[in-house]
């Protein structure tokens, strides 16, 4: 621990010289060298992923730059007080991976996960979904920039991927019926809804409260362009920018400033997916890698369950209709949402893969998920809105606002940045609590959070048929596969 | 006959697995000396591509590509379990399109 916490000063010593878009590639470079990737896939991810981070900080300033007035008036003249920008998971893949904790998780987290996995202490297989470890180390992430710790930011970062193949294994069955793969299962943040989706489903099954299930074929056609990045930029930054200049309607040059602002923020939007492409590409040969050699020797087991990337549960046709319902709703109640600080912005069109962890529990009732989403999205924004502050000084640290003077003029005048996908996790938000509350209470917090975890892992392993079906799989699906005798 | 084929790969946000499945794709018809052009795309964005001979999906979706082009589901180039079948039907699909 002593020669990790040493590393991580080491490097964050060179980063400040360097800066963050060029030793954090290159410290993907040395791990994926490490992981023996190859020199020129390794060489050519993190050219990428150095060019990404480059655009991305580009990016980012000019976001900065078009919304912060509008924020900052709105909040002054309305009494909306949204001061962090979502800027995405983007947002917090670039902000994990630029902090110590977040790349020495690569390494720790992919030996603990081997670990668990070859002693058949969980049954899902996450290395393959190695990319996406940044959604529950974000939480690690903050614990550390809360406390200050290093240590307790390793110990929360274990704590949550625990929980995280927990709920893995627990809905792995029921995510195969419904979405029809065999095999495969979720590691990433869209399964953190999960548990609440089981939670009413049980309610409902109590009180025999039957729904009909409605047909949504048409509705994709129809609501399409809400989830398209274009029109929710246009959409979110006209209402901004006209929330923000509701002293000054009646003059021309409002207007000129609200269209302007509006169609810099579409154009955020628009570009951002490609620049986050490039980001992203410097860390695909390294999971690629892993994926290919977890491969082989996998196949002395009864049954396992490979981690994939959200994606592939994404284009579902009854989950991306529950999405496109939700997207209004859930983005309109959190305006007025009290204790919401979160401007929804650049992870609004993400909104079907936060539904895929709860539409397969409800074995497709698009009203039962879209009410539970709108519900859940919006209590976990309030959450959320808790932590802003912590990953906007995580994001100082790496190096971010250092970058664009606009991001750091916007942080000075007290607005920051949230990621919205990432950040809805009330489930991981209660291991943050826990791990950085203070003195007594993070000693009892703890025990708290260790207790609930083994009390529900002992449960699940003695009897997982009960797990499984609550998680929405049927008994005949579980016979079939071979899952239950 | 046709000069090239066009190929549009599609997935949830446009990026990870898209990525992925097309340098997948690329190496396997550069080893073919097939000429082609690939973009990335969206899941949602299918029904209205224009202008693609072939549609290749990460993810499941019953979605129709109202222009004609067949869809077909790539998740075996990105799990790599099934890899090789899928790439014989993929050259199939190519050869057979390239040859109209």
């Amino acid at each position: 621990m002593q020669a990790l916490i040493q590393i991580g000063n080491t490097v964050n010593t060179i980063m400040g010289i360097f800066g963050s878009t060029i030793i954090v590639p290159v410290v993907i470079f040395i791990i994926s060298m490490f992981m023996r990737v190859g020199a020129k896939k390794s060489f050519q991810g993190a050219i990428y992923m150095a060019v990404g981070l480059t655009l991305f900080n580009a990016v980012l300033g000019v976001l900065m730059t078009a919304i912060t007035p509008y924020v900052t008036a709105m909040a002054d003249h309305v009494g909306i007080r949204l001061p962090y920008i979502d800027i995405g998971w983007q947002g917090a893949s670039v902000v994990v991976y630029s902090n110590t904790l977040g790349y020495i998780y690569l390494v720790l987290g992919l030996g603990l996960n081997l670990l668990l996995f070859a002693l058949k202490l969980v049954d899902t297989f996450q290395p393959t979904d190695i990319w996406n470890y940044y959604q529950f180390v974000f939480w690690a992430v903050i614990v550390q920039f809360t406390t200050g710790s290093f240590a307790l930011g390793v110990a929360a970062a274990v704590m949550c991927n625990l929980v995280v193949l927990l709920i893995a294994d627990i809905i792995a069955p029921s995510l195969q019926e419904f979405n029809g793969y065999d095999n495969l299962t979720l590691t990433s943040v869209p399964s953190g809804g999960a548990p609440f989706a089981m939670i009413v489903r049980w309610i409902m099954l109590k009180l025999k409260i039957k729904t009909k299930p409605i047909s949504a074929e048409r509705l994709q056609e129809k609501l399409g362009f809400w989830g398209e990045p274009l029109s929710i930029g246009l959409v979110v930054g006209l209402l901004i920018t006209i929330l923000g200049s509701v002293t000054g309607l009646a003059n021309v040059n409002t207007w000129a400033g609200i269209l302007t602002a509006s169609i810099t923020i579409a154009a955020v939007m628009v570009i951002y997916p490609s620049v986050s492409g490039l980001f992203v590409k410097g860390l695909i040969p390294l999971s690629q890698s892993m994926q290919a050699r977890a491969r082989s020797g996998n196949s002395n087991r009864k049954y396992f369950h490979i981690a994939m990337d959200p994606a592939v549960f994404f284009g579902n046709g009854d989950n991306m209709a529950a999405a496109l319902i939700l997207i209004p709703i859930v983005f309109f109640i959190s305006i007025i949402m009290p204790g919401n600080k979160i401007l929804m912005l650049a992870d609004i069109p993400a909104m079907a893969f936060m539904t895929a962890g709860l539409i397969c529990v409800f074995r497709g009732d698009i009203l039962m998920t879209v009410i539970s989403g709108a519900i859940w999205f919006n209590v976990a924004n309030v959450l959320n809105s808790d932590v802003c502050a912590a990953f906007t000084k995580a994001a100082e640290s790496a190096g971010v606002a250092s970058q664009m003077d606009s991001v750091s003029s916007a942080f000075s005048q007290g607005l920051g940045i949230a990621s919205w996908t990432v950040g809805t996790n009330p489930v991981l938000y209660l291991v943050y609590k826990a791990f950085a509350a203070d003195g007594m209470m993070r000693v009892i917090g703890i025990i708290i959070v260790v207790a609930v975890y083994l009390a529900i892992y002992l449960s699940f392993r003695k009897n997982k048929k009960v797990w499984w079906v609550a998680a929405g799989a049927s008994e005949e699906y579980l016979m079939q596969r071979g899952y239950i005798e | 006959m046709k000069a090239k084929i066009s190929i549009a790969v599609a997935c949830g946000g446009g990026i990870f697995t898209t990525t992925v499945v097309t340098d997948k794709i690329k190496d396997i018809l550069k080893k073919e000396k097939i000429p082609f052009s690939i973009n990335p795309h969206k899941i949602t964005e299918v029904p209205n591509l224009e202008g693609y001979d072939l549609i290749v999906v990460t993810g499941k979706t019953n979605a129709k590509n109202k222009a004609g082009a067949p869809v077909m589901l790539g998740l075996p180039l990105f799990t790599g379990v099934g890899a090789e079948q899928f790439t014989e039907e993929l050259l199939e699909a190519v050869k057979k399109i390239m040859d109209e």
